[in-house]
């Protein structure tokens, strides 16, 4: 388990790293992160897989703003969001039984995260490929609605959590 | 931060900024992870229909000592795809073997056992319940519930077997036992002399006395031993009380309370215990194993706290403790104490107290140095004159070293007559 998520760390590093490729400094940057955070889930840190989320996917951001390779970036959040998912997956992991529990659950949790990452790099493959014009008043309402609907979802969601304390656990 | 508001933040960010910087790729960037928030809300758990029985294997061991606590939940509603199970293990309660906190899946019916091993130190432990915390796949979205399965433990302190315990109260009780009454009758020790009365055993005839004196016959009598009321009494008030890293003296008050009233109840008398502390607790006197029991998870739940009206032992509830019964008072004394113990010997309570060092026992934690030194003489003569003012006023007192073990203090001090009952000019 352990493995996996350093090589997908790695490949999330790598792919930033070839969008990056023109600026040495920020690859070099990129790579003391990657292996931050890799040190850091060896360690059993949950922080630094947080910390790898937000800067990666700022950093696929900020890529694209300055007009890195689009592909390399969508491929890095991805690779990214599946690395930190797999890290905090890997310490709930550790509660788990027997080692054909712990199978079973690795199983469960890997095809319902690759089907995700199937589906994401499906759909933002074809949004990337896709032109569409849109007006600044039609940007606008979509931008509108976006935060909105998202605003909605989030409150259904911690709704759905109960009132209870947070635990550690799945933070 | 929750996972949730990690995504949920870097979706809106990328949205943001996407229509800001007129940038479409950046809005394609926040679709992988509203795919993954969607799966999310797609998978997530239902309402959570659990049964959770809880078995201990024992509700009361001794310090240190592994309790096996075995859990069984069964799914009586959806299938839920990870469920994590934490029973809430009372602190400091430690796990020894296995887990208290598991993770699984449970199908609709399904049924799931674990099993660990705690231990601890003295106390009493209520296990409150089981909290469950089902989520899908993903661990995004999650239903969070602590089912009630109450349980209890307690962690007994340590008995240490006493030989006899010589006490003589004013008072004893009409049930044989071993305590010397004050009274002619059978016995083993001899008594005095005593006209011969119709009925009386021939063989208790004092055939000497008899030819000194021809005009009748005379009989030994010898003292009877009977069974006496002892009130145990523990000081748990916290200012009493010295910790330090080693532990705290009221451990050690604790663990002589519990030796005397094993003791006490061994050799037959009817035994009560008040705990004076933050709050009064009181186990009504009896006699034998169950109150041996009683007593002991007593002790076992005991705790030190402060009350502005047991600051003081002027508030002893004397009621409590029946007239003229032996008590016993555990504590290290306190200064102000002197007048609350003088009136109670006043009232005719016959007082053996057992007072764990404290001076001895916090010198050992501080650093070396005149001032210490200073303060440590100041401080034990000062205990020396209350303790001796104690002993003039007809009080026993043991001073207790806790260094060396209450057996061997209890065996020295209190396994025959002490001095102050021998009779003057006699021998021991």
């Amino acid at each position: 388990m352990r493995h996996l998520v350093w090589i997908i760390i790695g490949v999330a590093t790598v792919s930033l790293a070839l969008g990056y490729a023109a600026s040495t400094s920020l690859v070099l940057g990129l790579a003391a992160l990657g292996f931050l955070w890799m040190f850091g889930h060896g360690r059993g840190w949950g922080w630094t897989s947080s910390v790898g989320l937000i800067v990666f996917v700022s950093m696929a951001a900020f890529g694209l703003w300055r007009g890195a390779s689009p592909l390399w970036m969508f491929f890095a959040v991805v690779a990214t969001l599946v690395a930190w998912d797999l890290d905090h997956f890997s310490h709930r992991l550790r509660y788990a039984p027997e080692e054909a529990e712990a199978r079973g659950l690795l199983w469960s949790h890997t095809r319902r995260m690759a089907a995700v990452a199937g589906v994401g790099l499906l759909l933002g493959g074809i949004a990337l490929s896709a032109q569409v014009s849109l007006s600044f008043g039609w940007a606008l309402l979509l931008g509108f609605l976006s935060i909105w609907g998202l605003s909605r979802a989030f409150r259904v969601l911690r709704q759905s959590e109960g009132s209870r304390d947070f635990s550690s656990f799945y933070q | 931060m929750n996972r949730l508001l990690w995504v949920s933040f870097l979706i809106m960010g990328l949205i943001l900024l996407g229509l800001v910087t007129l940038t479409g790729a950046l809005l394609a960037l926040a679709i992988p992870l509203l795919i993954y928030l969607g799966a999310g809300l797609l998978y997530g758990p239902g309402a959570l229909k659990l049964k959770v029985t809880r078995h201990i294997s024992a509700d009361r061991a001794s310090k240190n000592t592994p309790v096996d606590v075995k859990i069984s939940i069964t799914n009586e509603g959806a299938h839920l795809e990870e469920v994590f199970i934490e029973d809430l293990v009372p602190r400091p309660l430690e796990v020894l073997q296995g887990e208290a906190k598991w993770l699984t899946s449970l199908r609709s019916g399904a049924t799931v056992e674990f099993s660990y091993a705690v231990s601890g130190e003295r106390g009493y432990y209520r296990f409150p319940g089981v909290q469950i915390t089902a989520s899908d796949h993903l661990g995004l979205l999650r239903k969070r519930e602590i089912v009630s399965e109450p349980g209890q433990l307690f962690i007994l302190p340590e008995v240490i077997k006493l030989r006899r315990v010589e006490i003589r109260p004013r008072r004893t009780r009409v049930y044989s036992g071993l305590i010397p009454a004050r009274q002619g009758g059978p016995g083993v020790e001899f008594f005095g002399v005593r006209s011969y009365q119709p009925g009386d055993p021939l063989r208790w005839i004092n055939w000497k006395a008899g030819a000194r004196h021809p005009q009748g016959l005379f009989i030994n009598e010898f003292e009877q031993e009977r069974v006496a009321d002892v009130g145990i009494i523990l000081d748990a008030r916290r200012r009493s009380d010295i910790v330090s890293k080693q532990g705290s003296l009221f451990e050690h008050a604790i663990q002589a309370a519990a030796a005397l009233a094993d003791a006490f109840l061994s050799s037959g008398n009817r035994v009560g215990m008040l705990i004076y502390g933050g709050h009064l607790d009181w186990t009504f006197p009896s006699y034998g194993r169950i109150q041996r029991e009683r007593i002991l998870r007593a002790l076992a739940r005991a705790e030190q706290g402060d009350s502005l009206i047991f600051e003081g032992l002027e508030h002893l509830p004397t009621r409590l403790l029946p007239a003229r019964s032996q008590l016993v008072l555990i504590s290290p004394l306190l200064k102000r104490d002197f007048d609350a113990l003088i009136r109670l010997r006043a009232r005719g309570y016959p007082l053996l107290i057992i007072s764990p060092d404290p001076i001895a026992y916090e010198e050992k934690t501080l650093r070396g140095g005149q001032d210490v030194e200073l303060a440590v003489r100041i401080a034990r003569i000062e205990r020396e004159l209350l303790l001796r003012q104690l002993r003039q006023a007809g009080i026993a007192i043991i001073d207790w070293p806790v260094d060396m073990p209450f057996h061997r203090v209890a065996q020295v001090a209190l396994s025959r007559s002490p001095f102050w009952f021998r009779p003057i000019g006699r021998k021991s």
